[in-house]
């Protein structure tokens, strides 16, 4: 007649489903911007990116014999997807986001037993695994649309992305030419690719591309990032030590370099605004799952990401290096958190302990 | 530790206005206390049947003051042993855990199995009392408040174990020895949090009894030497901090100061360690007691106790429980003698005992649920929640871990919960325990703040509990194994001095005979060569002895070898079993 729950009877409102749509709500603002800057590609990416996301979450949850329906709702397939979708160039050929989001689900996340055993952040593993299989298919952005000699319009983006020439038979490469005739490139790739062929930032920053303060379009959509994080950080969806460490060390590593030759080395405001640093910072590198989880252990694995970014950026072979900072630092967060335990109640120094035991230690010598 | 708020702090200097800190963590749950508001009943109809278990919820056994005996029916059916309500009818032989006393008149019919408050349910012997309509106290020794406090420490804190008193907070631990130590203590805090939701008994008690719990504070300040108290309650009881600093005007001590303090409500601040730290901002030491810091704490509805016991002399027979949840009609504080069946206070408070589904004994955070409604209230229950499936549903599906750390943002020990959690399914016992795992204090507020609503705290308990297990095999392990060896170095000390007093008799043999021995050497080798093979220290040592008899006594001598070595064999076997035991 009586049954036994276990205590507590009492729960907060919070569920995993509510913090996954929560965060995919604070990602639409740069969604938005993205969309509204490089064209409706993004758009399609991100909704193609959780289709597939989904398809291979039920795949799998399906082989592997669990429960489909409540696993399906927690949220995590659609965050993904929608990262991935927001990583990947919005031109890129479908099979490139079928095949990272794919890998992403069934290799990264649940061939290691599914959500909450997954060491890497698997949006980042199926990005460096396409990344790495198809470098050309995967640096060619699109720069901002008002720069574009041949505007996308919405069944032109889908034609590029599902038959690979839009209906006026443009390819890829014709379409990122701008108006003045040049290939264009991503902020972080131009500066990395004309520092090296020794031309000085001032020169660099003169192009088209960098009308924004860090980068044509690229400065708003890190912008609405940003905002998004501080929304999550004010939810609680996220932390912020994680975060704000990796942005407070690029900010110093950047300044320092600039400060040291201002004409060599990408500028700060740069580094913080262009790339996928804001969505990285808030969205990507906070994955709880595959991050460090100790108070302490938070700022060390922040620290390491804005460390490896700064330092692949400046010397690195890749103009931009989240992904690669991530999964680096996916790989210490155990080992970090083994080292960063927090000192539990009563291992504190307690001054008044400190003069009892004194006067104790005084009493019994007297 | 940062200083919570200007509000709590301020220039003035009154024992009131001390500066408040924080604890880590904690969470803010619905209170839900209706029954605060509601007066307290105290004339609910008496049981007709009580029973008092023999065993406490810790395993401590009491002894029964009268011989009980119920080998056959007849001898059973025959119990009839009549009892005065407050005497004393069962006691600790070791003299740890306090007396209990009989709540009502009546007499004693038995000894039952019942099922007990323990978490569970196990069923314990029980005295059962019948109860008769009138009700007589034996004679209590009443005493004036003055004369309390000059009367000595000792006599006190003997009154209190004598009256049967433990912490009525939750723990039940028994207070007199909470009050013996040895540590000087300045400072006593009557802990009057009352942080669990739903629980509103200390709070009741501060409205309806402040006197009396101010005069219990300075009984125990005084059985301590402490010169302050103060007195902390959560700020979501205004009527009760109204009601205790009105009666503080009225009370006329000088001895010791008294602070009502007013803290911010927040979950767990009601557990003893923490509520030192928001009081001190100290923490007490790993491995050390609050006597330690110089303070001691006690529960509000212990000091009332007290101070029946004391001043009036009545032993501790009822307390107030509280009695909430959707299912109750007349939500209230009932003050309920000890033994009373579940069952009995949920119908006399208009339950519909059909439509239950659970019954949660404490609080919705920390409590446990009832397998019985005959399990009689003890010291320990400050609170009955009989909810509706609305109000406290089951948890939904429990999702995996995804290591959010919500946990151990909200863990007031500062403990990192999802790793303990991770040891624990794993089974890692020994990893869960070098992460602090018994320092945590099962207050739940981890598990309230899971996103995945995991029952954390079910997996720590069980991690507890294995691991206790498991330490005490391997004591009884290691004990086995030196009483094993000191076993066998007693029986090699004996063959050893065996051995030693052959030699000795063998020397004093030759020395007796020196010149006897050289003839007949020659005849001793003609003898026996198997003779001289087997024990040439015999035929040595005994050289002018009768061949014949030499070889019988040599012949008993290797018999006795044999046995002692089939002995020593039949040693060596168990102590091959009980090492092979040890490592499963």
């Amino acid at each position: 007649m009586l049954y036994k729950t276990s205590a507590p009877r009492f729960f907060s409102e919070n569920r995993v489903s509510g913090m996954m749509l929560t965060l995919i709500a604070a990602a639409i603002p740069g969604l938005f911007a993205q969309t509204y800057f490089f064209g409706w590609g993004v758009l399609i990416q991100v909704i193609f990116a959780i289709i597939v996301a989904l398809i291979s979450e039920v795949l799998v949850l399906f082989l592997r014999n669990k429960p489909i329906i409540s696993t399906l709702f927690d949220g995590s397939a659609i965050v993904t997807g929608f990262l991935l979708g927001l990583a990947l160039p919005s031109v890129a050929p479908w099979w490139i986001t079928f095949t990272a989001v794919t890998f992403a689900m069934i290799f990264a996340k649940h061939l290691y037993g599914g959500l909450g055993y997954n060491p890497f952040n698997p949006a980042m593993v199926g990005y460096v695994l396409v990344l790495i299989s198809f470098p050309l298919q995967m640096t060619a952005w699109l720069p901002a649309t008002d720069l574009l000699l041949h505007p996308l319009t919405f069944m032109d983006s889908l034609a590029v992305i599902f038959n690979q020439h839009t209906a006026n038979g443009f390819s890829v490469a014709n379409l990122r030419t701008g108006i003045d005739g040049y290939t264009l490139a991503t902020p972080l790739d131009t500066i990395k690719t004309d520092l090296n062929n020794g031309f000085m930032l001032s020169e660099i920053l003169q192009k088209s591309i960098f009308g924004d303060f860090a980068g044509k379009g690229w400065g708003l959509v890190n912008l609405c990032y940003l905002l998004g994080g501080i929304f999550l950080i004010i939810k609680k969806v996220i932390n912020w030590r994680i975060p704000f460490s990796f942005l407070g060390t690029l900010l110093l590593f950047s300044v320092i370099f600039t400060l040291i030759n201002p004409n060599g080395y990408t500028s700060p405001i740069l580094h913080l605004f262009s790339g996928a640093t804001m969505i990285g910072a808030f969205f990507i590198a906070t994955d709880p799952v595959s991050a460090s989880t100790t108070p302490r252990g938070r700022i060390y694995f922040g620290i390491g990401i804005g460390l490896l970014v700064f330092v692949i950026r400046t010397f690195g072979g890749y103009p931009d290096a989240i992904a690669f900072a991530v999964l680096l630092m996916n790989m210490c967060a155990p080992t970090i958190d083994q080292y960063t335990q927090p000192k539990i109640y009563g291992q504190r120094t307690n001054a008044q302990w400190d003069l009892a035991t004194k006067a104790n230690s005084m009493e019994s010598k007297s | 530790m940062a200083l919570k708020s200007s509000n709590y702090r301020t220039t003035d200097n009154t024992p009131d206005q001390i500066p408040i800190y924080t604890f880590h963590g904690g969470i803010h749950p619905p209170q839900n206390k209706i029954p605060a508001n509601v007066p307290s009943q105290h004339n609910l109809k008496l049981a007709e049947k009580l029973y008092l278990p023999l065993i406490t919820t810790k395993g401590q056994k009491l002894t029964s003051k009268f011989s009980i005996s119920m080998e056959t029916p007849e001898q059973a059916q025959k119990i009839r042993i009549p009892v005065q309500k407050g005497q004393v009818i069962a006691e600790d032989p070791n003299g740890f855990v306090p007396p209990l006393h009989a709540p009502a008149s009546g007499t004693i019919i038995g000894i039952e199995n019942v099922s007990s408050s323990h978490p569970s349910g196990i069923s314990v012997p029980m005295l059962v009392l019948k109860t008769s309509p009138e009700q007589q106290w034996v004679d209590l020794p009443s005493m004036k408040f003055e004369e309390a406090l000059a009367s000595p420490a000792s006599d006190i804190i003997q009154k209190i174990f004598q009256a049967g008193i433990v912490g009525l907070g939750g723990a039940a631990f028994p207070t007199s020895i909470k009050l013996s130590t040895k540590k000087p203590i300045h400072q006593l805090i009557l802990n009057g949090a009352e942080c669990e939701p739903y629980i509103s008994c200390d709070d009741r008690l501060m409205q309806d009894k402040a006197m009396e719990i101010l005069q219990g504070a300075c009984i125990l300040a005084h059985a301590v030497s402490a010169t302050e108290v103060v007195i902390a309650i959560e700020d979501n009881k205004p009527e009760a901090i109204q009601s205790l600093k009105k009666q503080r005007s009225e009370f006329n001590q000088t001895k010791v100061t008294i602070g009502i303090v007013t803290i911010p409500t927040k979950y767990p601040s009601g557990g003893e360690k923490q509520l030192i730290e928001i009081l001190t901002g100290q923490q007490v030491p790993r491995g050390k007691l609050p006597a330690d810091l110089g303070l001691i704490v006690q529960n509000i509805a212990t000091t009332k106790a007290v101070y029946d016991a004391i001043i009036e002399g009545k032993p501790l027979i009822d307390r107030l429980v509280s009695l909430c949840g959707d299912k109750i009609p007349q939500s209230a504080n009932y003050l309920v003698p000890f033994g009373t069946p579940v069952r009995h206070l949920l119908t006399e408070a208009q339950v519909n005992l059909q439509q239950i589904k659970q019954v949660i004994m404490g609080g919705p955070m920390m409590g446990h649920n009832l397998l019985s409604l005959k399990t009689p209230i003890m010291k320990s229950c400050n609170c009955l929640i009989v909810p509706s499936e609305k109000e406290l549903p089951n948890p939904l599906n429990t999702l995996a871990c995804i290591r959010c750390g919500l946990c151990s943002e909200a863990c007031p020990v500062d403990l990192l919960p999802q790793q303990l959690y991770w040891h624990a399914k794993a089974e890692e016992w020994e990893k869960a325990d070098k992460l602090n795992l018994f320092d945590c204090i099962e207050c739940g507020a981890c598990a309230y703040v899971c996103p995945s609503k995991i029952p954390l705290v079910d997996y720590y308990r069980f991690a507890k509990s294995k691991t206790i297990d498991q330490k005490a095999d391997a004591i009884k392990g290691q004990k086995a194994r030196i009483h094993h060896e000191k076993k066998q170095a007693r029986l090699d000390q004996i063959e050893n001095e065996k051995a030693q007093r052959r030699k000795d008799r063998a020397v004093a043999a030759k020395q007796r005979q020196p010149q006897s021995a050289q003839p007949e050497k020659q005849d001793n080798k003609d003898n026996s060569q198997t003779l001289l093979a087997s024990n040439t220290t015999a035929s040595d040592a005994n050289p002018g002895v009768d061949p014949k008899k030499q070889a019988i006594a040599d012949a008993i001598e290797r018999v006795r070898q044999k046995k002692l070595a089939k002995a020593h064999l039949e040693q060596q076997i168990p102590e091959k079993t009980s090492e092979t035991g040890e490592t499963p």
